[in-house]
């Protein structure tokens, strides 16, 4: 691992000196502090006490390479993915490349583009918000991201502008990114009393084997608000890390709406920081994890500030070898009084291999709070089972209107039509009762 | 070794100029930590072979080891070359009658309801000879020898009955479990043993305050308990009097052993010294406990109510190895002042049916912090396994803090396991419904607290229940309101 890690090192910092100088020196100084600390911080190990479930052994194995290549495909199979519904806006990235000709914003106050081009014009507000709430990452991976910083999406919504239709941000994986670590890296901005939906998705037109290594900076100003869904449905051989880092302004609203339901091995931190009182954020996911994939959702939510709610509510569901972990962490912080926070986690284990490692942690140092979180592991109901087959339905049939009836309080949170059913036909079709 | 030192002459003649009474301490080893020294600790206590082999093992496995550094407490590094690891069973200095003693110390005692001979006792005063023989401590000691049960310190018990010891201790908490462990197994100072027979019911609920006048059991406590096949025990460790201990480090170790269809309750209130306010002094309570649900059918319950020490780092844990096993733990940690506590407890799932408890409450006041630390691990053959978990906390002041850590990890899908926690202050609309009935502040937060704890008190033996209760009222003192 040491050897492995130092050769790593070097063909990070090989990598690095290549990468081309958009965005001067400010870049380059961000880009080098974050290859320290990524040599620093190694990669992440089961000593951590973050990563005590997760193993990066197969990640490691994969020998993933960054290459940077053009992807090749066929323009359809991309349009075929897009969502029907009309958007105010749509970003894609093929391989974690940019896609101009796919891409498209007609909305009045909303600014669609990607980081590439704004660090080559030296845009000044959009280099200075790179790591601005992420900092330089508090594991290796994050490091490594930040230090090989070169693309992603740039969403900004100006201030008062309320959009009707969502923003896409499409991320599409072709047969040329097997043995490929891709890294993005996206900036959304609201600023003072806008709102937005985006819609983030990542997918896969091939069952290859890829590392995505992505970080998402959130920032919404005051009375901003913003619905983000979010599905992860990689190829089955794929890796999928995610760190999304949200701070909120005065009475901004965050909801965050999660599934994933892909990957061999995927994981997706959030962190949410109050900046200011009154905010409230909302955090809703929905796990799958069948055999051979490790599903792993990270929350930390931050009450840095007075006045401020959140309400987190995680479902999963195990079926064959799958494996799941769970840890949601709510902190509230000596000067944050009046802070409401709920959690809730509950699990569905449908087989004898499955596993799940769930942790909510509640740190409080403020008294006038209310806090609290639950957790429940469980299989389905057999009087439910029961209930249906003595109505017919046959138990397999049972079993499935049962999953689904667990899983649609998520699903249903989805405001997209489209990605309502797709979950829900994904759940059909990969959970084995 | 032996050889008392300059320093320790200046010592013990300094206390000889304050009128105390004591004998001269030859037997006490200097400070510090060696091979040499664990020797010296068996051959004293006249200990077997095997048991030295024990130690010695446990002692160069502890070489090895690092101090822990996960738990949520913060205190200066402990020395471990700076303490003294064996002293001959020396008296208490002596004190003539009450008067002598520290008066805020027998206000307290006063407002738990301890009668005068107990006070004496406990705060250390020469005990009346008459008491002392007609006490309750002497003559339960002959019904339970009746019985055939075995309730003696341990270095009795190595002694009268090595094959049971041989055969029992550590293999609960194996000596390479932890640091505090691999010490404690190293360098045990003394402790309590207990042995049900078959078939036996205990005829009474087994106190270590029976033993109080008998023998000063140090810092270094081993505990164990065997419950045979079918018998009952309920063992009651510490009591509510504030407790005087010189020894600023406690590493005890608590094992128990239940085989087949054997109930063991284990019931603890800790009130050792916390500190004053500022968090100076005050022991550190570093405790390994641990029972082994052997047998199919076994039952073993944790009840503490912590409300001393300054830092404490315990998790009274169960493994449910049998099949139809339970295991319960019930616990209220009170943290003021700048004490800080880490616990929780772990049940390990690995018998088919097996069902576990926990409930627990934690209170922190002033500028104390409270973390509950939990794990419940349900094993691929644990069939059925159930757990429901209830973990509160009740916020006094804006200077405390609680935490909460629960670990789930279920490999059986048959399992079901609930965990619950919330934090929160006295509800202001709980306070405004007694204030409007007449009750002063202060009475109405003791009420709202006692009923937090309620679920707690009803797991204590009912004497215990009462103290409890009183413990509660006189810890949170001046911290409410």
């Amino acid at each position: 691992m040491n050897q492995q890690f130092k050769d790593y090192s070097q063909v990070v910092s090989q990598y690095i000196g290549n990468l081309p100088n958009d965005g001067g020196d400010w870049l380059v100084a961000q880009r080098s502090s974050a290859a320290e600390r990524f040599t620093e911080l190694g990669f992440p190990h089961a000593k951590l006490e973050a990563w005590k479930y997760t193993g990066i052994e197969g990640l490691l194995k994969q020998g993933f390479e960054t290459l940077d290549k053009s992807p090749e495909f066929a323009e359809h199979a991309v349009l075929n993915q897009f969502l029907p519904e009309p958007v105010a806006g749509r970003l894609v990235f093929v391989d974690g490349v940019y896609q101009a000709d796919l891409s498209t914003c007609d909305a009045v106050g909303i600014t669609v583009g990607n980081l590439r081009s704004a660090m080559a014009a030296s845009d000044r507000t959009v280099l200075e918000a790179i790591g601005s709430l992420s900092g330089v990452g508090d594991h290796g991976f994050a490091a490594l991201n930040l230090a090989t910083v070169h693309d992603g999406a740039v969403i900004r919504v100006a201030a008062k502008t309320s959009l009707e239709q969502p923003v896409e941000l499409l991320h599409m994986a072709t047969k040329s990114a097997e043995g490929q670590a891709l890294r993005s890296r996206h900036l959304v901005m609201l600023e003072t009393g806008a709102s937005a939906n985006l819609i983030e998705r990542y997918v896969a037109l091939d069952g290859v084997a890829y590392f995505n290594n992505l970080v998402c900076e959130i920032s919404l100003a005051q009375g901003a608000r913003l619905t983000h869904q979010r599905v992860q449905h990689e190829s089955p051989k794929a890796y999928h890390l995610s760190d999304i880092h949200l701070g909120l302004q005065a009475d901004a609203r965050y909801h965050g709406i999660n599934a994933a339901v892909g990957a061999a091995w995927s994981r997706t931190v959030i962190h949410n920081r109050f900046l200011d009182r009154g905010a409230s954020c909302e955090l809703d996911g929905i796990y799958l994890a069948g055999d051979g994939q490790l599903t792993d959702f990270h929350l930390d939510v931050d009450h840095a500030v007075p006045h401020c709610d959140s309400r987190e509510s995680f479902k999963g569901i195990l079926h064959g070898a799958g494996k799941a972990v769970f840890d949601g962490l709510i902190q509230v912080r000596e000067q944050a009084q009046k802070s409401q926070a709920h959690l809730h986690n509950a699990n569905l284990m449908l087989s004898r291999q499955a596993e799940i490692d769930t942790k909510p942690q509640l740190v409080i140092l403020a008294d006038d709070v209310q806090c609290s979180h639950g957790t429940t592991v469980g299989q389905l109901d057999p009087q439910a089972v029961f209930y249906l087959r003595s109505r017919g339905i046959d138990e397999q049939l049972a079993r499935h209107l049962l999953c689904l009836g667990f899983a649609s309080e998520v699903i249903d949170r989805f405001e997209s039509e489209t990605l309502r059913l797709q979950l829900t036909e994904v759940i059909r079709q990969q959970v084995r009762g | 070794m032996g050889l008392p030192n300059i320093e320790m002459e200046n010592f013990v003649e300094t206390e000889y100029a304050q009128g105390f009474v004591t004998e001269i301490e030859s037997d006490t080893l200097p400070p510090g930590l060696d091979e040499a020294v664990v020797r010296t600790i068996s051959e004293r206590k006249g200990e077997p072979p095997w048991m030295l082999e024990k130690r010695l093992t446990a002692y160069r496995h502890w070489l090895t080891m690092r101090e822990p550094n996960w738990a949520e407490v913060k205190h200066p590094p402990i020395n471990f070359q700076d303490i003294s690891y064996y002293s001959s069973p020396k008296k208490k200095p002596v004190l003539d009658d009450l008067d002598q003693v520290d008066p805020e110390l027998l206000a307290t005692y006063e407002k738990l309801g301890i009668p005068i001979e107990e006070q004496k006792a406990l705060a250390g005063v020469a005990v009346d000879a008459v008491f002392d023989s007609v006490s309750v401590a002497t003559t339960f000691r002959e019904s339970l020898a009746e019985a055939g049960v075995i309730f003696c310190s341990m270095s009795e018990a190595i002694r009268e009955y090595p094959e049971l010891v041989e055969q029992y201790l550590g293999s609960v908490v194996p000596h390479k479990d932890n640091f505090f462990a691999a010490l404690n197994s190293a360098v045990f100072s003394d402790g309590t043993f207990v042995f049900i027979p078959k078939d036996v019911k205990c005829p009474m609920e087994l106190s270590t305050y029976f033993r109080i006048n008998e023998a000063n059991t140090g810092q270094f406590e081993r505990t164990l308990i065997i419950a045979e096949e079918r018998s009952h025990v309920s063992y009651l460790e510490g009591c509510t009097a504030p407790m005087r201990d010189e020894n600023q480090l406690h590493a005890a170790v608590v094992e128990l052993v239940a085989l087949e269809d054997a109930r063991i309750k284990y019931s603890t209130v800790q009130n050792w010294y916390p500190g004053d306010n500022e968090g100076r002094g005050g022991i550190y309570n570093f405790v390994t406990k641990r029972g082994d649900c052997r047998g199919n059918r076994s039952h073993i319950s944790w009840t503490q109510v912590e409300t001393g020490s300054a830092v404490t780092w315990k998790y009274p844990s169960c493994i449910l190895r049998g099949k139809d096993t339970v295991g319960e733990f019930y616990s209220v940690a009170v943290t003021k002042g700048m004490q800080q506590a880490d616990t929780g407890t772990k049940m390990i799932h690995i018998g088919e049916n097996s069902r576990s408890t926990i409930v627990s409450k934690g209170i922190s006041a002033m500028h104390g912090s409270n973390a509950y630390r939990g794990l419940v691990r349900v094993a691929a053959k644990a069939e059925n396994a159930r757990n429901h978990t209830q973990c509160d906390s009740l916020l006094i002041g804006d200077r405390c803090a609680a935490h909460t850590f629960p670990y789930i990890e279920v490999k059986n899908p048959t399992a079901q396991v609930e965990h619950e926690a919330t934090t929160s202050k006295v509800s202001e609309d709980q306070l405004y419904y007694c204030r409007q009935r007449g009750l002063s502040e202060e009475d109405a937060v003791s009420m709202i607290i006692n009923g937090f704890c309620k679920e707690v008190f009803n797991e204590l033996p009912m004497e215990f229940a009462v103290e409890a209760q009183k413990l509660l009222a006189v810890s949170l003192e001046g911290a409410v309101g």
